[in-house]
């Protein structure tokens, strides 16, 4: 009786697994990485170049010297410096957000070819990453830096996903075309 | 035989006509040889039955049923074949490691089949020899597609589609066949669910054939061995090197 249980529950997950597999449907190409470091390049990113965030919202140093009470006042200070720091760095990273979509509404414009449901991804996508990304900002300001730790830890994603959506628009466009759209891309945002 | 029955029954027949005739007018029998078999197959079985003396039709019945089952796993292979192409460097990669996985399933398909509890908890041989391979094969099947997730293998809209559908199909057989087995009260409901899901299965076969774009070939990177003896060495280093380092 017991493995007739099993079979049927093995049954209905692994139905349930292909569903949700399927549903996914087939792996995105991701995009090129000559076009993602083209990207990196003509957009400067100092956000996601920023690799201590995960640094700079853990809490462990701040919880060592809290556990020392002649130590409060240094915690305190601490927590202020990363707040400022975490704040700064969200700004960051929004303008990060910011840039890259006019990077890519600017390839648009010059002629590279995009699809209207790719474009209606992006805005949402962006729409969500600035929310998200503000509502994290409040967070910091009102409930300090190591609140949302785990969540603000994946803060740079949606700058990765907005590059990425840049590269591929980018990878679209002939190789030798690319200095003459950074020649354009800098005077224009000069 | 009830009008749902028949209507189940010819439209099975229709769409195993319609599998085996894509195969051949677009010629995608070279391309899938295995999953071609297959098709053949399923069709000659069901033709079988029209041909044979109704005295004759319980034997059979279960004797090509236990082909069925073997029959079935020339889709994995054909997903195999694919995948891991001659010289790409996931066979290289997989070579063995793909051989031994499939020995362990395929044995614990014929233990959880030939185990003492089922011969006391079974009411019917051929669901439990159903269950078994049809879990097998699911396993199998979304072990592969996880794969093809994992390392972005180009595997083709065609294929993907063959493989989902099997794998749907699959898991829906083996938890069927465990359910007929535990409650026979409702066995003329469960007795339904096999050959609707089946037709379902090569509908959907038929549509991903018609419609999909054929399998590209993967780009055959053939890794040379020099190539691949100079990465163990360096893996080797580096291993021995952290052996080191680590106190």
């Amino acid at each position: 009786m017991i493995d007739l249980f099993l079979f049927i529950a093995a049954g209905v997950a692994l139905l349930i697994a292909f569903l949700l597999l399927g549903f996914q449907g087939p792996p995105k190409t991701d995009a090129d990485a000559a076009a993602l470091a083209a990207v990196g390049q003509i957009v400067t990113l100092q956000g996601t170049s920023f690799v201590l965030g995960d640094r700079l919202l853990d809490d462990a140093e701040y919880c060592v010297l809290r556990s020392n009470p002649d130590l409060l006042p240094v915690a305190t200070q601490l927590r202020k410096d990363r707040r400022e720091l975490a704040l700064l760095w969200i700004n960051v990273l929004l303008s990060d957000l910011r840039a890259l979509w006019r990077f890519r509404r600017f390839m648009i414009r010059r002629g590279a070819p995009a699809h209207f449901s790719e474009e209606l991804t992006i805005l949402r996508s962006l729409i969500a990453a600035v929310i998200v990304l503000n509502l994290l900002k409040l967070s910091v300001l009102t409930l300090g830096p190591f609140a949302f730790a785990r969540v603000a830890r994946h803060a740079c994603h949606p700058v990765d996903v907005m590059s990425r959506a840049a590269a591929n628009v980018l990878g679209r466009i002939p190789l030798a075309g690319w200095a003459d759209l950074e020649r354009a891309w800098t005077s224009s945002t000069a | 035989m009830s009008v749902f029955s028949a209507a189940i029954l010819f439209s099975g027949v229709a769409l195993e006509v319609c599998l085996v005739g894509l195969l051949l007018w677009k010629g995608l029998w070279r391309r899938y040889a295995c999953f071609s078999f297959c098709a053949a197959w399923f069709l000659f079985r069901t033709l079988l039955f029209f041909i044979i003396p109704p005295s004759q039709y319980a034997n059979v019945y279960w004797t090509t049923d236990a082909i069925d089952v073997l029959v079935r796993f020339l889709v994995i292979v054909e997903l195999v074949h694919h995948m891991f192409p001659k010289g790409s460097s996931l066979t290289v990669l997989f070579s063995r490691g793909l051989s031994v996985v499939a020995a362990a399933m395929l044995m614990l398909a014929v233990t959880t089949f030939w185990s003492y509890q089922t011969y006391v908890a079974s009411h019917s041989m051929r669901a439990a020899m159903e269950r078994s391979a049809s879990f097998t094969q699911a396993v199998m099947t979304l072990g592969l597609l996880l794969a093809v997730r994992y390392y972005d293998i180009p595997l083709g809209q065609q294929l993907r589609a063959i493989a989902f559908a099997f794998g749907v199909w699959a898991s829906i057989a083996t938890a069927n066949n465990a359910v007929i087995d535990l409650e026979h009260a409702f066995l003329p409901y469960w007795q339904i669910v096999r050959p609707l899901s089946f037709v379902a299965l090569i509908g959907t076969w038929n549509w991903a054939l018609w419609r999909l774009s054929p399998d590209p070939q993967v780009a055959g990177y053939a890794v040379q061995m020099a190539e691949l003896g100079a990465w163990t060495e360096h893996w080797n280093s580096t291993q021995s090197a952290l052996r080191r380092i680590k106190p």
